[in-house]
């Protein structure tokens, strides 16, 4: 038996890293690793199951590299596609970019790629020009970035997680609901209108980006695309501007 | 077997490992593992579960104590058994090793892994690696009662070689 198997992270690919996440669920150690090396080797269990343990001896020690993350450094191009501007994000790729994070980002890391990496041309002025987000199929796109190197897509996590930092403070009159329930009188002491209004905004953090929408496009569904394609630091500077007029 | 005499009177102890059974082998490791005893009270706790009384294992003379732990040292550190059986006998009754090939396989390995921290990890093991078709519990009893540890040592051994060296 003689199987090619890698010795680092450069050769994991996205989907094999997401297959592998899964396993370390395993609390059967020995299972785990026999996993593992169906994974890198793009075997299954019936394959390993009536080999004797010294077979897989040597396999299991090219394993050592899994003791430690692999490297996530950011990478701005990828063969034909290139990384976006955070900064430029529109509100529905950041929508899109939040719902993925919030909802097991390992296995949608793929979908998170392909909003970040896309293709581009340059204008006749040189100007860099993206494809266009809603020209996108995530499920196709993400498909190619499930073949990259995990080294190569995962430092866009640390980059988008850097800039939702800075974005969340810089916008938190904007993104924290307006009653902080700590200051409150405890549940029981509460009247019908402040029951009421804590409810609203218990609701208002859970649909916060749907009320965004409702508030920006006056609850005018036709104009939802058009929002939803403009800059998100742009609409967020202009919520800003109208809190501050309204005090 | 050992023979001791103290006051006029002989008193045997196991000693050998076609003696002494996977439960007795079991137990007397709880007592090597149990860090509220100091080495001396581990061997005499040892000596007292292997039959001997009290009052002989407070009288043994420190020379006594590491002569008969001696020969028990040769018990954990499982000199000269290399070969796994192609079956035991429990009752006189033949079972056979799991695979013709005398091998542990990978699927056994990991119904082994899974039965690591248990209490009854030898008993276990053999339940593994010798299936018999009755229920697990009454199994593992025949093992503890009626098993001697050479059946299991060169598991146990071949285990060690090649999980824990290369883990």
């Amino acid at each position: 038996m003689n199987l090619n198997i890698t010795n680092s992270w450069e050769n994991v690919t996205v989907f094999q890293y997401q297959e592998m996440i899964e396993s370390y669920e395993n609390d059967n150690d020995f299972e785990k690793y026999i996993q593992f090396l169906c994974i890198l080797t793009n075997t299954d269990m019936e394959y390993w199951n009536d080999r004797n343990i010294e077979e897989i001896a040597k396999y299991v020690k090219t394993l050592t590299f899994l003791q430690k993350e692999p490297e996530s450094k950011l990478i701005k191009e990828i063969n034909e596609f290139k990384l976006i501007d955070i900064n430029t994000i529109k509100l529905g790729e950041f929508i899109d970019i939040e719902y993925f994070l919030n909802n097991n980002f390992i296995k949608n890391i793929h979908k998170i790629a392909a909003i970040m990496y896309r293709k581009y041309k340059y204008d006749e002025f040189n100007n860099i020009i993206y494809e266009p987000y809603k020209n996108i199929n995530l499920e196709t796109r993400g498909e190619y970035f499930l073949n990259q190197p995990i080294i190569n897509i995962l430092g866009v996590i640390k980059y988008i997680n850097e800039f939702k930092s800075i974005f969340n403070e810089n916008y938190k009159t904007v993104l924290n609901p307006n009653i902080n329930e700590e200051d409150l009188d405890p549940i029981d002491e509460l009247d019908e209108k402040e029951k009421k209004e804590i409810e609203k905004e218990k609701l208002r953090e859970k649909w916060s980006w749907e009320f965004l929408l409702k508030e920006l496009t006056n609850d005018d569904l036709t104009k939802y695309n058009k929002i939803l394609d403009l800059e998100l630091i742009f609409i967020f500077n202009q919520l800003i501007f109208k809190q501050l007029f309204k005090q | 077997m050992i023979n001791l005499k103290f006051e006029e009177k002989t008193y045997s102890i196991k000693n050998n490992i076609d003696e002494i059974t996977v439960g007795e082998y079991e137990d007397i490791s709880k007592i090597m593992k149990d860090n509220e005893l100091d080495d001396i009270d581990k061997w005499i706790e040892t000596f007292k579960y292997l039959g001997l009384p009290e009052i002989v294992c407070k009288n043994l003379d420190i020379v006594d104590l590491n002569i008969l732990s001696s020969q028990y040292l040769l018990l954990f550190n499982n000199n000269g058994i290399k070969k796994i059986k192609k079956h035991i006998f429990i009752n006189n009754e033949k079972i056979n090793f799991v695979n013709k090939d005398i091998k542990i396989k990978i699927k056994d390995m990991i119904l082994i892994q899974d039965i690591i921290n248990s209490k009854d990890y030898i008993s276990e093991l053999i339940t593994i690696l010798y299936p018999k078709q009755i229920d697990k519990k009454i199994y593992i009893k025949e093992i503890k009662n009626n098993l001697t540890i050479d059946n299991a040592l060169p598991i146990i051994n071949y285990l060690n070689k090649n999980i824990n060296n290369e883990s």
